[in-house]
């Protein structure tokens, strides 16, 4: 579904470039209907490199298709890396922690403005520096340093999910009749007996299922 | 026992058809976080009248489903629809006069009860719609060599981009109404069933979806590292609060 719409998002420019003769504006289009699969935000970088070699001429934006397969790969992998295994988890940890500790819409707020500020943000300075400097983007997406920056964020996530585990105790009134530091050594320990089980292979009741494409 | 039938016709039309406006921010549609359940159990909640039972389900649903990552061809659960279903459901039957005697927490647990068997369902209809979609590539295509004339062949590349949208938009609504139907009917039920004396083990047993949440997470993390500040923090906040 990707490359219909990467093939929506380039036609106002190949409208602009080849609107005078349609067979070719046809040709082009269908050039970008081939087989494109990457990370949702840093396809906004892939989208700025395409527009940017089209612009030049037909031959350089076949070029730019020829690299965009390796393209696509590369910020897949570093996209999926450090949004959906870094600021998504780091994002809704946070903000449950926020819910267990004062209960309200502060932890909504937060969720959709932290990650919308960080994507967005993303997003412009890729796309912004495809659109000027074409493959060059690929330096500025490495001095974002964005797999260390996910580093970080698992750190924050793992401090974040211990805090909430804590808050729960409190939240949920685990402690009548147990007392404070028993119960959250109890849901401590189940925690962690859950997480032995899990790791070791057993399939417990708890481990979902994906369906793949 | 039940809702009457015009409120249970009015919640299942209204969360289904704008929570499915939530349910297009997860994949097809900006992915500004509005279908993380947090948000989106909040928003159907507010629907149906009631967004802090919504807002607890979703921050229950929110920890429960991290862990499942779209990357690769993976499909996960739609947490999304789930979250849609339990906080519009949660919501609308908090009002419910054999709902009074009950703590929130009991009734949120009955409804996630009634919503997570549908988890499956929600990946499959996902799966299905993704593959109709995956199928408009070939309509464009043949819809532009049909036409070399621009003014045929450029507005039928646009509209199936629209098609796609409207095919999870659609698929979204009729999912999250079949939800919202089985759990309006079953969860007053389990209510009645449910003795008041078994309230305090009711109420308290949430607690384990979001334990089971940060347990997914925790298994995810490969870094010896991580799991350290995981033991450090827990122990530091035993010793010295």
């Amino acid at each position: 579904m990707q490359c219909l719409g990467l093939a929506y998002a380039i036609t106002p420019l190949l409208e602009k470039l080849y609107g005078k003769d349609p067979e070719r504006l046809t040709r082009r289009t269908r050039r970008y209907l081939d087989c494109f699969n990457t990370n949702p935000y840093l396809a906004a970088a892939i989208l700025g490199f395409f527009v940017h070699m089209e612009s030049q001429s037909e031959e350089m934006g076949d070029q730019g298709l020829y690299l965009s397969s390796s393209l696509a790969g590369l910020y897949g992998a570093v996209g999926d890396n450090f949004f959906w295994n870094g600021l998504k988890p780091m994002t809704s940890a946070i903000a449950v922690m926020i819910f267990f500790w004062r209960p309200g819409l502060t932890a909504v707020l937060f969720l959709l403005l932290f990650y919308n500020l960080v994507h967005f943000g993303v997003r412009y300075i890729v796309y912004l520096s495809a659109l000027h400097r074409g493959i060059g983007v690929l330096e500025k997406i490495d001095s974002l340093r964005l797999p260390l920056l996910r580093n970080i964020m698992g750190y924050v996530t793992t401090a974040s999910l211990a805090v909430t585990t804590f808050l729960l105790v409190d939240y949920f009134d685990l402690k009548k009749g147990l007392g404070g530091n028993l119960a959250h050594l109890l849901v401590l320990l189940l925690v962690v007996g859950l997480w032995w089980r899990k790791k070791s292979g057993s399939k417990s009741s708890f481990n979902k299922q994906s369906e793949p494409v | 026992m039940w809702l009457d039938f015009s409120a249970f016709l009015w919640i299942t039309l209204k969360v289904s058809l704008f929570g499915a406006f939530c349910a297009l921010d997860r994949t097809a549609l900006l992915q500004m976080m509005f279908s993380r359940p947090l948000v989106a159990a909040t928003f159907a909640g507010a629907l149906a009248g009631n967004w802090e039972i919504g807002l607890l389900l979703g921050a229950t649903l929110e920890l429960y489903f991290l862990s499942e990552i779209p990357v690769g061809t993976i499909i996960p659960t739609d947490d999304t629809l789930l979250a849609m279903a339990a906080g519009g459901v949660g919501a609308a039957l908090s009002n419910l006069p054999q709902s009074q005697n009950r703590t929130s927490g009991t009734l949120a647990l009955l409804v996630l009860l009634t919503v997570l068997p549908w988890s499956a369902f929600t990946r499959k209809v996902d799966s299905w719609v993704r593959h109709k979609n995956g199928r408009l590539v070939d309509e464009v295509e043949t819809a532009l060599l049909a036409g070399p004339n621009l003014n045929r062949a450029q507005p039928s590349a646009l509209n199936y981009h629209l098609h796609g949208l409207f095919n999870f938009y659609s698929a979204s609504v009729v999912a999250l109404g079949l939800m919202v139907m089985s759990s309006l009917l079953l969860v007053p039920l389990l209510l009645f069933l449910v003795p008041v004396w078994l309230q305090p083990l009711t109420d308290r047993l949430l607690f384990l979806f979001p334990v089971f949440g940060i347990v997914g997470l925790l298994s995810n993390m490969n870094q010896k590292r991580q799991l350290a500040v995981f033991a450090g923090v827990t122990t530091a906040l035993l010793l010295f609060v």
